[in-house]
């Protein structure tokens, strides 16, 4: 979500709703959130990349070490 | 994914080794594919303007094996990094260079990835390699055409378009594609182009990351927002009216 996302959300609600309701407090209040959701998203993205690095890196070394264990496993073999 | 495209034939893990100096961490800056249609595609709004290089070569290899590098896990996104100390690295190179799938190479005059390439050239193992020259990276430029002719392996003159080359194990030109893509697919393409047999089953790309995917996925996003939006609002606008209706 982005302030794009906020804006066109906004935009829709006007458009779907006259009700003759004061907007300005709960829908301005919407508006906010789903905008804050926004700067939120870049957090969130970052986050699960570093999570999927840890699992990588975790991987990688337990390739080397399967290797590592094949390797003298073959070199016990006669 | 099942655990039979995971792992290779003889069923250990399918890997990808990445040799590159060290000095390239977080250098290899390049536009995000993953950010094409902007901010009309939700997945979009996470994603920086820009991308290292190394984070897309992750995720092109991530899906079928494993990008695997030397360094210190956590140091960056991108390739799994393997510690190892400095007394050993040498030994516990050989090992990964002996039973990677391929080899994506950044050809440089660091002295560690000199010695890789001399050990790859001496051992038949050039044409396991894709040589890699990073696309729009010009403060790399002086120190990739300073290593032209002084590494036992073909090597062009830096053009910003970046490139992908195969050799043969004489370490003479015998592929090459320039490195310009704005998706992911373009992406694997590429290296497709330079060396199908040996990536082709191991880089790829996600269907739902590309242009006209996302161009159509947009507009059944927005119709359905358009149509389920107005409901919604309606049903959480008689809540709020209920609620300020039971005020005394």
């Amino acid at each position: 979500m982005s302030k794009f996302w906020g804006l066109l959300v906004f935009l829709l609600m006007l458009l779907a709703i006259d009700d003759g309701v004061p907007w300005v407090p709960w829908k301005l209040i919407v508006c906010f959130f789903i905008i804050v959701f926004g700067g939120l998203a870049k957090t969130a993205r970052t986050a699960e990349r570093e999570t999927k690095q840890i699992q990588r890196d975790k991987e990688a070394k337990e390739v080397l070490e399967s290797l590592k264990a094949e390797g003298s496993q073959k070199a016990k073999e006669p | 994914m099942s655990s039979q495209t995971i792992a290779g034939r003889s069923g250990r893990r399918r890997f990808v080794l990445f040799l590159r100096p060290f000095s390239v961490t977080r250098r290899l800056s390049v536009k995000n594919p993953y950010k094409n249609l902007q901010y009309l595609w939700p997945d979009s709004q996470g994603e920086q303007d820009t991308v290292d290089l190394e984070v897309l070569l992750a995720d092109a290899v991530g899906e079928k094996s494993l990008l695997i590098g030397l360094g210190k896990p956590g140091e960056a996104i991108g390739a799994g990094r393997i510690e190892t100390p400095d007394s050993d690295w040498q030994r516990e190179l050989l090992t990964l260079v002996e039973a990677a799938d391929a080899i994506i190479v950044i050809p440089s005059m660091s002295d560690g990835t000199r010695w890789e390439i001399k050990y790859l050239k001496e051992h038949a193992r050039l044409t396991k390699c894709v040589f890699l020259m990073p696309p729009g990276a010009s403060d790399l430029a002086i120190e990739w055409d300073e290593a032209i002719g002084k590494l036992p392996v073909w090597m062009p003159p830096y053009s910003n378009k970046g490139m992908l080359y195969t050799v043969n194990s004489e370490g003479q030109l015998q592929d090459s594609t320039d490195l310009k893509f704005r998706t992911t697919r373009a992406l694997a393409q590429k290296f497709r182009s330079v060396s199908p047999k040996l990536v082709d089953e191991l880089v790829t790309y996600n269907f739902s990351d590309q242009l006209p995917t996302r161009v159509v996925g947009s507009w059944v996003l927005y119709m359905l927002a358009a149509i389920v939006l107005p409901f919604v609002l309606a049903i959480l606008f008689l809540c709020l009216a209920s609620i300020t209706d039971h005020r005394p």
